[in-house]
């Protein structure tokens, strides 16, 4: 499995597990952060699952890469 | 690496339904994380125990106490190098640096740097004594 794919499945299980099958519809027009559907600490969460499952770092005090997690596109492709 | 003290954030009112609950306090409002501090040292252990208490809900500890309730937050470890200590975890993955602060502890030695870092859901704390500087 790619690693997008694989991060795209952890993002869409903490999701799902979240907020219910519901939320992934239109969930790409959606702002996670701005919009309240994941916090600061959703945010470590999900970038220590990324970290542990692909292996890549992600250093979440750039700014560059914090506002990736308000997209959900721009988050399956960090 | 000595385990310095452990984190514990609550409401003050939680604070004697604990087994641990602090006799001898040092009290502090830490302005900067928006956090009441009550410390206690326990001897048998060598240990410092820590409730972190939110004044508001811009405190650092707020949401965490919403969603998880009061309980164990973080370990605090004691570090010569704390700047060595970010670069080396940076490079690790599973370590996600959350932030850095300076605090006035007394009870901890005085002024402090702080380090917080999370891994595999949980935060660790690095400390490091710093000398102020004479002016």
């Amino acid at each position: 499995m790619s690693k997008n794919k694989i991060v795209k499945k952890i993002v869409d299980n903490f999701l799902l597990k979240k907020e219910g099958k519901s939320i992934l519809k239109g969930i790409e027009k959606r702002n996670l952060v701005d919009g309240g559907l994941i916090d600061s600490l959703d945010i470590l969460t999900i970038a220590s699952e990324i970290e542990k499952k692909t292996n890549k770092k992600i250093d979440i005090s750039k700014p560059k890469i914090f506002y990736k997690f308000n997209k959900y596109k721009d988050l399956i492709n960090i | 690496m000595k385990l310095h003290h452990i984190g514990i954030v609550c409401d003050e009112s939680d604070i004697n339904k604990f087994f641990f609950r602090p006799k001898k306090k040092f009290i502090y409002d830490d302005n900067v994380q928006k956090n009441k501090l009550i410390i206690e040292f326990n001897p048998f252990n060598n240990l410092w125990v820590e409730f972190v208490i939110p004044k508001s809900e811009k405190s650092t500890v707020f949401k965490y106490l919403k969603k998880n309730g009061p309980g164990v937050h973080h370990f605090g470890y004691k570090t010569k190098n704390l700047e060595n200590q970010k670069k080396i975890l940076d490079k690790k993955t599973g370590f996600l640096f959350i932030n850095s602060f300076k605090i006035n502890i007394p009870c901890f030695g005085g002024m402090l740097k702080t380090i917080f870092f999370f891994n595999n859901n949980f935060i660790i704390e690095f400390i490091k004594n710093v000398k102020k500087k004479k002016r």
